[in-house]
């Protein structure tokens, strides 16, 4: 009895604690492979420094997960699968559109989503990024006069940035030095967000 | 000839362990790592997802543990089950093409699906431990995979593109195997259960799913890339040469 004691206490160091959770709890993990060097920087006092590996050359390997602070299932699919992955969609957005226009100019940002506070959500995080990068960024949305609105909203998609923006330029919603990011979804079963810019009346989709 | 009694003894030891071994199975869980836990928003099992006449050429490069032709096949099924007109082609680390399928109209899309082991863990302390208890200690096995994939289109121009890595912890023993089963027997739901090949379907439902999802985000953003221009019919034009 004592030996098997032993045994079970000896293999338990091997034994993966992740067998015991649910399929949801592993789920909801975030989990990614490091070496032991760098496990041990990153989370001293969990991970102990591995001294005598390095010494002998061994590199070793740990698995480091973090649990969500959101579980699987508490917001819709499409909103989960872009806010999961806001910043590095944002960040290629906003990087792109601000190659496109002069140091100088004055950003504005709008998302169009579905959903209210996941477009304010990606507005502020283009908000932010383009604020980081050192350009001038307001609060402000341009909007349009509500005719114009009324009549856009009557256009097929191909269309409507296009219009929209020429018309902001024409009527002065939008300046010579101003500049619009869009950030949206145009189909309802992605789950990727594409910009456009709109500079001098003119509208492009960003790559 | 009858052997010495310690003989007679080792023996009966062994074909113990063999027949032990023998009724001793396997529970494996699967973990996804990176991008596989993640929501999509399409439904995989609709058959229309991509009728309007996509043309796909998926090509697996292979790795270490993994079968590129078998996934290959896999991917075709799943994608021609949603309306896609899939070939795939199995590329050789020398670079070469194996036994590409037929391609009559080019492909709008061309998926890179590139598979590695990314992490292989033996314990040979409980392997040791497992045949000396007759498995009643179990072996653990661990794999990490990681998956790469690329959509491009025609013309070359990167659409999208996704990394997935899950981890399978194979679990070898009479007791682990026997406890779980009995534990899926009388308290797990049919769907947290661990014995069989339940872990099999999750990542393939997993990985299908999200390969659906970005083949749709890559038809999606080459439609805005040509500013929602119709797409070109595949249709040869009347009169040019075969």
């Amino acid at each position: 009895m004592n030996r098997a004691l032993l045994l079970c206490a000896l293999s338990s160091c091997a034994i993966d604690t992740l067998a015991f959770k649910t399929k949801a709890e592993r789920r909801n993990l975030d989990c990614q492979r490091l070496s032991d060097v760098e496990a041990a920087a990153r989370y001293p006092g969990q991970v102990p420094p591995p001294p005598a590996k390095e010494l002998a050359g061994g590199v070793g390997d740990v698995l480091a997960c973090s649990t969500r602070y959101l579980e699987t299932g508490e917001r819709p699919n499409r909103d989960e699968a872009i806010l999961s992955s806001l910043s590095t969609q944002v960040t290629e957005l906003a990087d792109s559109a601000g190659a496109m226009a002069p140091q100088t100019t004055r950003w504005h940002v709008d998302a169009f989503y579905p959903s209210l506070p996941v477009a304010q959500k990606i507005a502020v995080a283009a908000r932010t990024t383009l604020a980081q990068r050192g350009f001038i960024v307001s609060d402000r949305v341009p909007t349009l006069a509500a005719g114009d609105v009324a009549f856009l909203v009557t256009l097929p998609q191909s269309e409507v940035y296009r219009i929209a923006c020429a018309r902001s330029f024409v009527t002065e919603v939008l300046g010579p030095d101003e500049a619009l990011l869009g950030l949206m979804i145009v189909d309802p079963k992605e789950t990727q967000l594409h910009g456009g810019v709109c500079l001098r009346g003119e509208w492009r989709w960003l790559p | 000839m009858a052997l010495p009694l310690h003989q007679r003894r080792a023996v009966k030891i062994g074909l113990a362990a063999v027949a032990i071994a023998m009724t001793t199975g396997c529970v494996t869980v699967y973990q996804p790592l990176v991008g596989l836990q993640r929501p999509i928003a399409l439904d995989p099992q609709t058959p229309t997802n991509f009728t309007d006449n996509t043309r796909v050429l998926v090509r697996c490069h292979p790795g270490d543990g993994v079968e590129a032709d078998v996934l290959c096949r896999n991917v075709r099924s799943s994608l021609s089950k949603q309306g896609a007109t899939v070939t795939t082609e199995v590329v050789r680390p020398s670079g070469k093409v194996a036994a590409p399928d037929r391609i009559e109209t080019p492909p709008q899309f061309i998926i890179d699906i590139t598979s590695k082991l990314i992490h292989h863990d033996d314990s040979a302390l409980l392997s040791l431990l497992c045949i000396a208890s007759f498995t009643l200690i179990p072996a653990v096995e661990e794999w990490t995979f990681g998956q790469e994939i690329r959509i491009r289109d025609a013309q070359g121009f990167l659409l999208a593109q996704q990394s997935f890595q899950e981890r399978f912890v194979e679990s070898f023993g009479l007791g682990v195997w026997a406890l779980n089963g009995i534990i899926d027997l009388l308290i797990r739901p049919k769907s947290e259960q661990v014995t069989g090949d339940g872990y099999k379907e999750e990542f393939t439902r997993d990985l299908h799913g999200h390969l659906a999802q970005l083949l749709y985000n890559a038809k999606v953003r080459a439609r805005v890339m040509n500013s929602f221009a119709p797409e070109p019919s595949a249709e040869k034009p009347k009169g040019t040469a075969p």
